[in-house]
């Protein structure tokens, strides 16, 4: 079954199992047909989100407009497990159920940063430069353990206007946590997540950017969820940081993990990427108790880290974090010598 | 056309994009986005009858890498 062939009230089940974006802070700039592209879903469907209560402002050339990030949720939440969200998320984690060796043994990658322009446009866009905003793009930490550039030399800056391409081999590592007191604050933000007291969903930049009011609203993802667990780490006396990079497997995805030093080292701690293996099959994701623990310490093959210690954005249009959009025109795919 | 093609064009949000690309392309570096791909890697689940390996969905770079999938990968 896709959603377009599914009955009209197909994205419903969504509203009222996730919480939409703050009225102070939502960008109700998405219209109707964008929205049926993201959510594969029919013109009709989408009117009726509005219809039944998803926030919204009208236009009076577009009709209905939302907010990105609710639309998102809405793909996540609804249940049809055919919507991009849902896929995308399946999709990018089928990785967990491959063996545990091929979580850490060296992958080449080629990897190309082109964020689209705009809602339902594509990498082209950025390459052909063709409009007025200046796209500004996170680069790799090449110092990072375990990434290794094998392209050409990228500017020696954290940021770069316009995009880039790269190939990078990436080495995992099969490592643990010992610290108890590690393991309390792990346990704090998981636990949060599994027992719903935090709902795991698409967060907008504005709102990732004040984290502990995000974690008040008992709503969070990988960015808010990375923050408050370095942020208590710290708080613990521990040295830690939250990281961003990309997620690299059918393409590339915008994700955050924090990072604590044990022993000299290091080590990666992913509570979402733990949650998701946990529950399993909600999103079409194969429940592994095996990656869920692989998640406290380990580090993947797959996740090339950008040069932030504070899970700062990876793209920005006009000096603003872009939209979540922008990432459509990430690309990842083996290297040549994989 | 052949039906990796096919699959490949009933994925496209603008389906014209395939005719600049030849089979041998990189899909994303001709444009072909993630959202995309997504639909791409469903439609060849659907066409197989079976979820594709993570190997798989690396593999789905080019319409020629689906052509091989398709023959291949029918068990």
């Amino acid at each position: 079954m896709t959603v377009d062939t599914a009955a009209s009230d197909a994205l419903l089940g969504a509203l009222g199992r996730f919480t939409t974006v703050p009225g102070d802070i939502g960008r109700y700039d998405t219209d109707a047909e964008t929205a049926t592209r993201a959510l594969r879903a029919e013109l009709g469907q989408v009117h009726r989100l509005a219809d039944e209560g998803l926030p919204h402002r009208i236009d009076s050339e577009r009709g209905p407009l939302f907010d990105y990030d609710d639309l998102m949720n809405v793909g996540m939440f609804c249940g049809t497990g055919q919507t991009v969200p849902e896929l995308g998320l399946r999709f990018l984690m089928r990785f967990a159920a491959s063996s545990r060796s091929s979580w850490y043994a060296p992958r080449d990658w080629q990897i190309g940063v082109h964020p689209a322009r705009t809602a339902g446009g594509d990498g082209e866009d950025a390459k052909g430069g063709g409009d007025q905003i200046e796209v500004t793009v996170r680069l790799p930490d090449l110092s990072a353990p375990g990434v290794e550039l094998l392209s050409e030399p990228l500017p020696d800056t954290g940021l770069k206007t316009s995009g880039y391409q790269a190939e990078v081999r990436l080495t995992g590592a099969d490592q643990t946590v010992r610290d108890p007191r590690i393991h309390e604050v792990w346990e704090e933000v998981v636990d949060a997540f599994a027992s719903r007291r935090v709902n795991y969903q698409t967060v907008p930049e504005t709102l990732r950017a004040d984290h502990n009011r995000a974690w008040e609203m008992g709503i969070a993802d990988c960015v808010v969820a990375a923050r408050l667990l370095a942020e208590r780490l710290r708080a613990a006396g521990l040295e830690a940081r939250a990281r961003r990079g990309y997620l690299l497997g059918l393409f590339g995805s915008d994700h955050a993990w924090c990072e604590v030093v044990e022993d000299g080292v290091h080590k990666s701690l992913d509570p979402v990427f733990a949650f998701v293996a946990t529950v399993g099959d909600e999103r079409g994701v194969a429940e592994s108790p095996e990656f869920a623990r692989a998640c406290y310490g380990g580090r993947f093959n797959r996740l090339l880290p950008c040069r932030t210690e504070t899970a700062d954005p990876l793209v920005y249009f006009d000096g603003e974090p872009a939209p979540y959009w922008a990432m459509v025109g990430v690309s990842a795919r083996p290297g040549r010598s994989s | 056309m052949s039906v990796a093609r096919t699959l490949v064009r009933e994925s496209l949000d603008h389906p014209a994009l395939l005719d600049r690309v030849v089979d041998d392309a990189d899909l994303a570096g001709a444009g072909v986005n993630s959202g995309e791909l997504i639909k791409l890697a469903l439609r060849l689940e659907d066409h197989l009858g079976r979820p594709l390996g993570d190997e798989e969905l690396l593999g789905l770079t080019s319409v020629n890498a689906v052509a091989e999938l398709l023959q291949n990968g029918a068990d």
